[in-house]
């Protein structure tokens, strides 16, 4: 399994995430879909570790997300894409320090 | 109708019923006061780590040189015309009220003392601070805000950045060197333009001003006018960084926390500056 989700609770005003527990296989294509507000896009900030949670953890790749430490998390991020949802280029930077951003 | 109640019981139901009301009365003010001083600790707390992480990234040398020049081109070198003319403006009114006070009372070369006391120890570091506020601290605000609310925060993390490094400390680092360099510009600039305002308007020499302003000055008065200005030069980044950090909520959240930070960083410029008076001018 490449990517195990382990009992994640998360909750901000109200909860969000609620004991979610499941995996993803290498190769296999994985959709989360449901209306807004009810946490896909929270679960999949918890893949990189950009949202803390109250409970659980993630493992990626065998390295874990929230208990691995600050560089466990590092190559963790480097090896997994994210395409945030509002796309996210750095608009204060030109195309080329946008890219550059990504090489280091 | 509601149940009939014995008389001593409807008396006590009566008593009780006063006395939730009086709690009610006292459990909103106090659960403001709970509130507000939650809410400080948080900001305390976000603050402290805030500067804490710059202070890691600064030894770390994690922080671009070119980052914190094009930092202090934004925040100082085009923050030059506004804040000259501030200085002139303050510089000419203070020369204007000290000559229409003293005229007829006291010698007027006094005058000199009075404007610099004034521009070195309290104008120049405050109004700069104050225009520093809307030109640079709101500006900070809104661009980290923008980025936290469009997602460019997470994708920093993302790409393994840290955040603090690239947008926070060339910020912090840059305003602890602009801003004692503009209150310096701004004391000078004060100065002089007070100095011309009195010849002008009061027929009070050059050198009868420069002759009271020396009369009456302290080589500490620069210390002071200085220190303040790298005080300020720290909380205004600090703050807006902080605030812009803070940030969710869309284009509406952006304009509520920029505007909540241009309070914030007014009223801790006016706070510190009432604090260095006991603290440095004993």
């Amino acid at each position: 399994m490449i990517i195990r989700y382990r009992d994640l609770w998360k909750a901000f005003d109200h909860p969000i995430l609620a004991g979610v527990d499941f995996g993803v296989n290498e190769g296999e294509m994985f959709g989360v879909f449901g209306p807004s507000g009810t946490g896909k896009s929270v679960l999949l900030k918890t893949t990189i570790g950009l949202i803390d949670l109250d409970r659980g953890d993630v493992e990626v790749d065998g390295e874990s997300v929230y208990g691995g430490g600050p560089r466990a998390l590092q190559r963790i991020r480097y090896k997994v894409g994210y395409v945030f949802q509002n796309s996210a280029l750095f608009d204060s930077l030109n195309v080329y320090e946008n890219v550059e951003m990504g090489m280091a | 109708m509601g149940p009939s109640v014995p008389g001593q019981l409807s008396a006590y139901v009566a008593y009780s019923k006063s006395a939730s009301v009086s709690s009610g009365i006292l459990r909103r003010p106090l659960s403001a006061v709970g509130r507000t001083a939650q809410s400080t600790a948080e900001h305390a707390g976000e603050i402290a780590l805030l500067l804490s992480a710059t202070v890691r990234s600064v030894v770390r040398l994690q922080v671009s040189l070119r980052s914190v020049l094009q930092q202090i081109y934004i925040m100082g070198v085009q923050s030059i015309p506004i804040v000259v003319v501030t200085a002139v403006l303050a510089g000419i009114v203070t020369s204007q009220q000290g000559g229409y006070q003293f005229q007829g009372a006291v010698p007027l070369y006094i005058l000199g003392s009075i404007v610099v006391a004034s521009v070195v120890l309290e104008l120049g570091p405050v109004l700069t601070a104050i225009v520093l506020v809307g030109r640079v601290g709101a500006r900070i605000t809104a661009e980290l805000g923008t980025m936290k609310v469009s997602e460019q925060l997470d994708a920093f993390h993302a790409l393994g950045r840290d955040p603090i490094a690239i947008l926070a400390a060339p910020r912090i680092i840059a305003g602890v060197i602009v801003v004692p360099v503009l209150v310096g510009i701004a004391n000078l600039v004060g100065v002089l333009a007070g100095m011309v305002a009195a010849r002008m308007t009061l027929d009070l020499g050059y050198e009868s001003f420069l002759y009271g302003a020396r009369l009456f000055w302290h080589n500490w008065d620069l210390f002071y006018s200085l220190t303040k200005a790298v005080t300020f030069g720290l909380a205004i980044p600090v703050i807006s960084i902080h605030m812009g950090l803070r940030t969710r909520g869309g284009a509406a959240g952006v304009g509520r926390t920029t505007t909540a930070s241009v309070m914030f960083m007014t009223l801790t410029v006016l706070i510190l500056d009432a604090l260095f008076p006991p603290l440095l001018l004993q």
